[in-house]
């Protein structure tokens, strides 16, 4: 793997396993709350959907970094 | 509704019959019949892996969860999976990789490759059967238990649960895990169907979602947030939650199998990316059914609220639809989980493969036997058994994974602890020993203890190799 794609790889990943982490505090998760609401939907809801959504995005960047690499049968 | 139900589940069985005899197998061996050919492109592995971690426990538990829990749940299963999502595309390819050139019949034997000992493979074999037979029981009760009160007069709890192992036995027994793998695709894009219109009908009760989480708002405003009504979802269950699933694909062998008999590290990564889109799209709906509920059935058991949103509130052929991918949902989990436990005992067998795959055989229908005695005689709730059966095998993934990923053969510190693992997870459920070390749960102290085996296991490697 090229240097470029090992630095992007190793940026990936440290922003997938921070937004992960995130998640499990009061920035997704604040206790009792439900503003700031986005067209109706609690916060928990909407910040929970969001970072699911940021994870697969990730996902699928870090599938396309490994492209090309060794396919075994 | 029975007529509908009648005919919508002949058309289902037709089908199941039909692929069952396309993928019929005439010369079985243990590379056709238990991995089917090790050949498996991302669009089958995708549906059937998605059918095979979308249990009963996604149709049933997942709204009932939102209902009774709120809005945490999401996070409990949605992210989660999305995380899942990411280390399988991370070591997912470098496990399949490995297990491939290590000759894989099952993780099992594949642990006694890499461990060269014996006594791993029996702990990989005996957490997966002590954790996957009564998930497999419970969710065989819990169909039989809805379909028995959906028509009291047809049979008995236990004619239904063995006509459900019944069916999932003979089609494994023809065909494999590939006729396993054709009917999981069925049964997904079932599930995945059923799933939609249900909860597209519970939302379109509100006329949109602004006013649904409104309603909620009104009944009980706990709901939407954490850590939900009764205080369950705190960060510590939702971490061990999460570490329990992001494992699932290396520890629960009906998946792991699935992950490395992909055709092409690509066709893993399109599957992996799959799944995750799929998972959101199947969570998302049971968030709908869940508020319905939560508005209109706040105070009823499981199987009320479950049998008004499924059966009573639809119309009568979207109801026998919804029964059928019930019943969908919980085969194409069940069967894949029965067959893995015999592909698993297969890989700890070193017999002729004639024979080993006969004695394999013999042991899917002991293995299905034993879920259908269970299931008759077990009472759990469905998610919060899902989970231990999920947090329970996840204590083995440590060992399975530095098994896999070391270059050299670990010492047999990781199968050691595994077991004292597994054993303090089962005396902490069963109320023996206490279930808080401290300010930890058990599980978190468990897994913390299994990664300083790990960093041990690490660092006494280095020193040997120096």
């Amino acid at each position: 793997m090229s240097k470029k794609r090992i630095y992007a790889v190793r940026l990936l990943d440290t922003l997938a396993i921070l937004t992960f982490m995130a998640t499990f505090t009061s920035l997704v998760m604040p206790d009792g709350q439900i503003e700031p609401r986005l067209a109706g939907i609690p916060y928990t809801m909407w910040a929970g959907f969001l970072v699911s959504i940021i994870l697969l995005v990730m996902a699928y960047l870090v599938s396309i970094t490994r492209k090309g690499s060794n396919d075994a049968n | 509704m029975l007529t509908n139900f009648i005919i919508v589940g002949l058309v289902y069985l037709t089908i199941l019959i039909f692929l069952t005899r396309i993928t019929r197998l005439k010369k079985k061996t243990t590379s056709s019949y238990l991995l089917a050919g090790g050949n498996i492109g991302a669009v089958i592995g995708l549906f059937t892996t998605a059918a095979t971690l979308f249990s009963a426990f996604t149709v049933v538990g997942m709204p009932d969860f939102f209902r009774s829990q709120g809005v945490g749940a999401w996070i409990f299963l949605a992210v989660s999976d999305a995380m899942m999502v990411y280390v399988l595309i991370r070591i997912g390819e470098l496990v399949r990789r490995k297990a491939r050139g290590l000759n894989f019949q099952g993780m099992s034997g594949l642990m006694v490759s890499t461990y060269g000992t014996k006594f791993a493979g029996y702990v990989a074999f005996g957490g997966a059967l002590i954790f996957l037979v009564p998930y497999i029981a419970v969710q065989i009760s819990g169909i039989s238990i809805f379909l028995n009160a959906a028509f009291p007069d047809a049979f008995p709890v236990w004619v239904w649960s063995s006509i459900i192992v019944g069916i999932m036995i003979l089609y494994s027994e023809t065909g494999g895990l590939r006729a396993i793998m054709y009917n999981d695709t069925l049964q997904g894009v079932i599930l995945f169907v059923v799933i939609w219109i249900i909860g597209w009908n519970c939302l379109s009760h509100f006329g949109s979602i602004s006013s649904m989480f409104s309603k909620v708002e009104s009944v009980k405003a706990e709901l939407l947030s954490t850590p939900g009504p009764n205080g369950l979802f705190t960060s510590q269950f939702l971490i061990i939650s999460a570490i329990a699933i992001i494992f699932l694909p290396f520890t629960q062998p009906q998946i792991s199998t699935r992950v490395i008999i992909m055709k092409s590290s690509s066709a893993l990564r399109r599957m992996a990316i799959g799944l995750g889109i799929f998972a959101i799209l199947v969570i998302l709906p049971t968030m709908l059914m869940g508020m319905y509920g939560a508005v209109l059935y706040p105070n009823a058991s499981t199987q009320e609220f479950i049998g008004q949103v499924l059966l009573y509130d639809q119309a009568s052929g979207i109801a026998a639809l919804g029964l059928i991918g019930l019943i969908a949902a919980a085969i194409s989990t069940s069967d894949s989980q029965i067959f893995a436990l015999g592909t698993e005992l297969r890989s700890l067998l070193n017999l002729e493969d004639q024979k080993a795959l006969f004695i394999t055989r013999i042991f899917i229908v002991v293995f299905g036997v034993l879920a259908l005695v269970f299931s008759i005689i077990s009472s759990e709730h469905l998610v919060l058994l899902a989970r231990t059966s999920f947090a329970g095998t996840a204590m083995m993934g440590p060992m399975i994974l530095v098994g896999i990923l070391s270059s050299h053969k670990p010492s047999r510190l990781m199968p050691v602890l595994t077991v004292v693992a597994l054993m303090a997870f089962i005396l902490a459920k069963a109320g023996i020993i206490p279930a808080r070390i401290w300010i930890l749960d058990i599980e978190i102290f468990l897994f913390l203890s299994l990664s300083i085996g790990v960093l041990f296991e690490k660092r006494s490697a280095l020193l040997r190799r120096s």
